[in-house]
């Protein structure tokens, strides 16, 4: 049982500098012991290693006396005191020692590394020294204008494309190209530099604070690594290439509607215990409605953080709960007055919450991070964070108060092409400790759930994703099928389907139960339909099988949801969360895209809806919108776009696609945040668009009805291209961490540990370029497996059981051809687990522990420990 | 009795369906088209007249209307051509144009939603048609654009097939014969069974195994349910009784309408939610005539009837909305075709202790071949290079199986083929001593670039597959030679 606190995950803050100190080391001895003059030896090395002419590496002079002395830090002045008595030899073996972990050096890492000074800084030297035309060329430039673009009216629209939330000026994906050292962060600004002077000289040659304050020399003293950066081609080729975003908004006219920024887009509601108010997260207003139930009406809005999603009452209905994913805050809302009485950051990503019994306690999942919060409402403090399943999403409380249950959308990390088992955690409420963790074989996506009053048992909706078989048809529920989960008393979990053959119950989304315990109402997101489901019969339904048909044939039965599913009944537009009322004996539904709530009486037959007060229009964004969310595009309407990309983001799940052979080529689920600019698509980067990607290849391999429209297609990519990166949690406000500074210059660099230059090819920065870290194109590291071969597949190398050590048939099968992939864009990597094209690697470490023998994917076999997890740590924060 | 908007209907001459159901000829009987008959069109307030729209034409079949409304596309003969063909008519203006072009014995023809293809620009609208082709002789399904062009089959089975329709989710349902050309015996199953418009993904629709009796005429009504005529008393034009099932379970929804099982009905359609528009024929009565049918009550309205005809076929002249329509990557003839099993173990059929489905070491893939075609010199040649029998079906009575091949099934139920596409197939699954365990009832197809899924063998219609990733998608498939690789045909 994982049970605890959660931990930062981010590695030691004191690490040690010195293994890239010891780079160039054996470089520089061979060109001084064998007497060759510098140059030649620099020459040779161009001439040996091609390669190695873009390392810019150098022979370093020994630092004279006064340099030293300028260096300031407890590092330096041992390292100082150390050459001066140890003889040359006798340092290069501490330094060697120290780069294997050996020694360990406390010191201020901050010190050791070079700041941005600003480029009135550069040319206050370089004006007077016969080198001015750089800078008077750079005045004159459109780099000095490049921040200011981002104040244009078109900056937002291009903004809206690229998944960027926040303004332009203020976004890190922006300022990357438009701006310098914004990857760092201001933490590494010194006072004379200025984010507003646009691109400037250290954009290209990397923050100067070091050679400012070594001016003459062109390398660290003690390392390989220049004081200055020379420029490059590549630099240029980074930000300087067409990005879809900029050419749809500058060459295509493409523009936000006002209407865009006014839809409400409710998506959960809670129902005062008095039955006389709702309140309603209205996700994209970043707003609460209040309405009030006998007229009617919206009676106020109160504004809170970015994206609310969760939303309760304490038990005596005075203070609304909220939470907002992307501030990863809870609000507390006076119910009656609408004043924010408090908010709290609880942890990544809150989706649901619930409060206890008693009121004194609030509990969040948090989907970012797989935790839930535990809140202590009088202390306004989180004082546990408890470890849930992946992605965790909802929560239900017992009657009693004691039992509480989280449902996970994502299924556990397991072994590479099993079938996907998710999780339910049940905490015990009154001790706020993971009490039991039920798996749920077969399925994810688990998402809403509620206790049946008066029991112990809970109903939770559920996919049952056939991700391991190959996509080739949509008849019998070949693809994803859609249902609920029954948690008894016992522990026992049930799975019935709520589909039925060519008319499937998609993207069920949330249930709500009568306060009498006879009917369940399921919301299908997808379909815009409601379930009523008949619990007792669903219950005697599920007891009178056998084991057998419990454990293998109700849940993949497509003909057992007549036998407790009394009706279907259409609602509004894309369904999401429910609430009953118990007062009035009436559920209420979110209808997230249609701007309403509807209402449905307790015999599940009438319908009325209450408007919210969203624009009327429809925008083509909206349009597309809905596309992405309706079923409708795919045949018997099993399965809409969110069905594998909840949020916009993954499933976690690997799938078999019909195109690439039966049973071959696995591919991994892919994030759409922030997704337009990483062209080209598919794990092969076969599409060249988005449109292509979700064009007629879709509809053949995917959906098997016809392709959208061009109209429609339009509408829905760039719908797409505007869902939102979600802010990186691992990375602070003001910058990157020392360890994360570290981990990205190792993630830069051009020499090994050993001193030797590492192949162009070998270098994480060939591939993983630019602010979205990807060069968009397609190449070989080696990390095709011997199923992503073209066929004929050599049979020996297949295990019954499972595929046995991935990573060895990678590399022990000579015959493997290389296959080449597209590189993908590292954004928010922690939230995008499994990795790789295939999803073997189910960690980040695992990609280079496991996948990397050779050394394709990155020269990585030489780094220590620490630099290792200073690297995981800079990528996390990408 | 509600108001009745314009009425389009088939109209036979008695005396022709008396002299076709005496034909040795079965197919002409049942599938038209017609000699004599006429496409007829009656409004509410013309009392018994109607205005023919097939003047000139020496025979017609059955129609269908266009998704405006606007138009009847129809198998006829012009009196002065000597075969028939596919036709489309402009009902107000009463003008047709052919839109076939090879000759051939048309029998039916339905609109198609549009239908994508990988290898294509845009997706095409298409008719399906019914007409007898070779090898079997029987009638197929063919789809073509509507300007003639780019005709393929899209059933490959030695049955007869016909009476198509498209229902509301994009499929064709059609009935299919089990007992091959010689089926119209009274002891014929014919079954209901749906196609895609590329002809993949065939699958039982209504009653695969039902008892003996004829299934044709399908129509769906609004709300999803689907009627059709189940015929087992003698009726030259295969009238019987009202059967319902609903569409979305459609195996196992089967409802008999009340009060049908007197008399004839024949060709329902839609007429609103809880009624249709069906010929109905009494008990030793001379022709059909055009009744209102409440299917909840089984109470019968009579509209028309014209006693020197058999009025069948009546729809309504409105709008409907097209259904969905279709993408697809099957392509060219050149394309092989794969087949694979999760688990043949899975199996709905009773436990067989002598024959226990966990016991399949190999599965048999038969092909059919025209029974005149397969000379008892192949066949032994057949078993002596190949160590596989022919096997004769008692069920087919103009075809018989020939075997093609032998293929390994893994130790977790599985197989994966390649096999020969748009042919006849039939899995029969071998245990270690050579015994069959299991056969197949019926021929099924797969299409050129298609990936046929199954889950088991026999296994309940509504049952989805576990999510495993098999044994058999971990290697390469087994390939399954084509029949000329098998069997020589005859010398002429």
């Amino acid at each position: 049982m994982r049970e605890g606190v959660m931990q930062e995950t981010g590695p030691s803050e004191t690490l040690l500098q010195a293994p890239l100190d010891a780079d160039l080391r054996p470089l520089q001895r061979k060109a001084k012991g064998t007497g060759v003059p510098r140059n030649s030896a620099r020459e040779e090395s161009r001439r040996l290693k091609p390669a190695a002419r873009y390392t810019e590496t150098r022979s370093i002079p020994k630092p004279p006396a006064r340099d030293m002395k300028r260096m300031p830090g407890p590092w330096q002045r041992f390292r100082a005191s150390c050459k001066a008595r140890l003889p040359r030899c006798l340092w290069g073996m501490l330094v060697m020692l120290a780069g294997s972990d050996c020694l360990t050096f406390a010191q201020s890492p901050a010190e050791s590394l070079p700041l941005f000074v600003g480029q009135e800084r550069c040319r206050s030297c370089h004006a007077s020294h016969g080198s001015a035309q750089p800078c008077s060329l750079h005045r004159i430039s459109r780099h000095a204008e490049s921040f200011t673009a981002l104040r244009r009216p078109e900056a937002v629209s291009i903004a809206a494309l690229s998944g960027v939330v926040e303004p332009p000026v203020r976004s890190r994906y922006c300022l990357e190209c438009h701006a310098t050292g914004a990857e760092e962060g201001p933490r590494w600004w010194q006072a004379t530099f200025h984010a507003e002077d646009g691109v400037q000289c250290e954009a290209c040659h990397g923050p100067g604070s070091l050679h400012v304050e070594h001016p003459a020399r062109t390398a660290s003293p003690y390392s390989n690594r220049p004081l200055i950066r020379r420029g490059s081609r590549q630099r240029c080729t980074e930000c300087h290439q067409p990005l879809p975003s900029h050419r749809e908004v500058l060459e295509r006219g493409f523009r936000l509607a006002p209407e865009d920024e006014q839809y409400k887009t409710p998506v959960n509601l809670a129902v005062r215990p008095d039955g006389r108010r709702l309140y309603i997260a209205l996700e994209r207003a970043d707003r609460v409605s209040v309405v009030d139930i006998p007229n009617g009406r919206v009676i106020r809005e109160i504004p809170v953080g970015r994206r609310p999603h969760g939303i309760t009452l304490d038990p005596a209905g005075r203070t609304v709960y909220v939470t907002c994913r992307l501030s990863d805050e809870v609000w507390a809302i006076d119910a009656e007055t609408g004043d924010v009485r408090w908010r709290l950051p609880v942890g990544r990503d809150p989706h649901g919450v619930v409060v206890t019994r008693d009121g004194k306690r609030l509990f969040t999942a948090n989907t970012g991070e797989n935790t839930v919060s535990v809140v202590d409402v009088a202390r306004r403090k989180v004082v546990k964070r408890l470890i849930a399943g992946q992605g965790p999403w909802d929560l239900a409380l017992s009657d009693d108060g004691m039992r509480m249950l989280v449902t996970n959308i994502r299924p556990n990390p397991g072994v590479f092409r099993a079938p996907p088992v998710s999780e339910i955690t049940e905490i015990d409420a009154t001790t706020a400790v993971v009490a039991r963790r039920f798996s749920v074989d077969g399925a994810n996506m688990l998402q809403g759930v509620a206790f049946v009053p008066g029991t112990r048992t809970a109903l939770f909706v559920l996919h049952r994703t056939k991700n391991l078989v190959p996509i080739t048809r949509l008849q019998q529920g070949w693809v994803i099928t859609n249902g609920l989960g029954i948690l008894h008393e016992d522990g026992r979990i049930d799975q019935v389907l709520l589909d039925e053959p060519v008319a499937a119950f998609a993207d069920p989304t949330d249930i709500a139960i009568s306060a009498d315990g006879r009917k369940a109402f399921v919301s299908g997101g997808g379909v815009d339909e409601i379930a009523v489901v008949d619990v007792a019969a669903l219950l005697k339904f599920v007891e009178n099988g056998s084991d057998e048909s419990r454990s293998e044939i109700l849940p993949n039965h497509l003909g057992s949801a007549h036998r407790f599913v009394r009706r279907r009944m259409a609602v509004p537009v894309n369904p999401r969360g429910l609430a009953f009322d118990p007062v009035r004996e009436t559920l209420y539904g979110a209808a997230a895209l249609a701007d309403s709530i509807f209402a449905v009486d307790a015999a599940g037959e009438a319908v009325r809806t209450i408007p919210l007060g969203g624009p009327d229009r429809i925008t083509p964004l909206r349009r597309g919108e809905r596309l992405f969310h309706s079923a409708a595009v795919t045949f018997g309407r099993q399965f809409s776009c969110r069905s594998c990309h909840p949020d916009g983001h993954i499933n976690g799940l690997t799938f078999d696609i019909e195109a690439d052979g039966l049973g071959l080529h696995p591919v991994d689920n892919r994030s759409l945040r922030g997704i337009l600019d990483t062209a080209p698509f598919k794990w092969n980067g076969g599409n060249a668009t988005l449109a292509r990607q979700c064009g007629p290849r879709l509809a053949v391999f995917f959906t098997r009805l016809l392709p959208y429209s061009s109209e429609d297609l339009d509408d829905l990519v760039h719908y797409i291209a505007t869902i939102e990166r979600h802010p990186n949690r691992y990375r602070r406000r003001d910058g990157l961490t020392p360890a994360q500074r570290r981990g990205k210059m190792i993630f830069e660099r051009t020499v090994d540990n050993a001193g030797r230059a590492i192949p162009i090819s070998e270098r994480c920065t060939f591939c993983h370029a630019g602010a979205l870290k990807t060069n968009r194109q397609q190449v070989v590291v080696d990390t095709a497996m011997w199923f992503d071969a073209p066929l004929p597949v050599p049979r020996d190398l297949f295990n019954a059981d499972e595929y046995g050590d991935l990573g060895n048939y990678v590399y022990v099968d000579t015959g493997t051809p290389s296959v080449p992939f597209d590189v993908p864009q590292l954004e928010n990597l922690p939230e995008t687990a499994p990795y790789l094209h295939n999803g073997a690697a189910r960690t980040l470490e695992e990609i280079w522990t496991r996948f990397n023998m050779v050394n394709h994917h990155g020269r990585t076999g030489d780094l220590t420990r620490r630099q290792f997890n200073d690297l995981i740590a800079y990528l996390k924060s990408l | 009795m509600p108001e009745v908007p314009s009425v389009i209907f088939l109209q036979i001459p008695v005396e022709t369906s008396d002299v076709e159901a005496g034909a040795t000829d079965d197919s002409s009987s049942r599938k038209g088209p017609f000699p004599g008959a006429r496409i007829v069109q009656w409004g509410p307030g013309a009392a018994d007249k109607v205005a023919t729209l097939t003047e000139g034409f020496a025979a017609v079949g059955r129609f269908d209307l266009s998704f405006d409304g606007r138009k009847i596309l129809f198998a006829g003969r012009r009196r002065d051509e000597s075969y028939s063909a596919i036709l489309e008519m402009d009902i107000d203006r009463r003008t047709a144009r052919r839109v076939t072009r090879e000759p051939r014995r048309y029998r039916e023809a339905v609109y198609l939603s549009p239908i994508y293809r990988f290898d294509e620009d845009r997706p095409h609208r298409l008719i399906a048609f019914t007409a007898d082709a070779e090898p079997f002789g029987v009638p197929v399904l063919f789809t073509c654009r509507l300007d003639g062009s780019d005709v393929r089959p899209i059933t490959h089975t030695p049955s007869a097939v016909r009476s198509p329709y498209l229902l509301s989710d994009g499929r064709i349902v059609f009935s299919l014969m089990a007992g091959g050309p010689g089926g119209a015996s009274p002891s014929a199953v014919e079954a209901l069974y749906t196609v895609f418009a590329d002809g993949a993904d065939v699958f039982p629709f209504a009653a695969p195994h039902a008892p003996p009796a004829r299934r044709s005429m399908t129509t769906e009504l609004p709300d999803g349910t689907v009627v059709y005529v189940e015929s087992r008393d003698p009726d030259p034009l295969d009238g019987g009784r009202l059967v319902t099932v609903r569409r979305v379970r459609s195996l196992s929804t089967r409802r008999v309408v009340p009060g049908t099982t007197e008399g004839f009905y024949h060709s329902p359609s839609g007429f609103d939610d809880r009624t249709i528009l069906v010929s109905y024929r009494a008990s030793g009565a001379e022709s059909y005539g055009i009744h209102l049918l409440d299917l909840e009550s089984g109470r019968r309205t009579l509209l028309f009837d014209d006693p020197r005809y058999d009025d069948l076929f009546a729809r309504v002249r409105r709008p409907r909305t097209p259904p969905a329509g279709r993408s697809t990557n099957v392509r060219s003839d050149d394309q092989p075709a794969y087949l694979y099993c999760l688990d043949v173990r899975i199996t709905r059929d009773g436990a067989d202790a002598a024959h226990p489905p966990s016991r399949a070491r190999r599965v048999r893939i038969l092909t059919a071949v025209p029974t005149l075609a397969v000379s008892k010199k192949n066949t032994a040649e057949q078993q002596e290079r190949t160590g596989f029998a022919s096997a004769p079906d008692p069920n087919d009575h103009g075809a018989r199986g020939v075997a093609l091949a032998e293929a390994p099934i893994y130790e977790d139920g599985s197989f994966y083929l390649q096999v020969p596409a748009a042919v006849p197939l039939r899995v029969e699954t071998i245990g270690e001593n050579g015994e069959v365990l299991q056969r197949m009832r019926s021929w099924f197809w797969v299409m050129p670039g298609e990936s046929r899924g199954c889950i088991g063998c026999h296994e309940d219609r509504e049952r989805t597959p576990p999510d495993r990733h098999v044994l058999a998608l971990r290697n390469p498939p087994f390939v399954v030679p084509p029949l000329s690789s098998v069997v020589r045909r005859p010398a002429k």
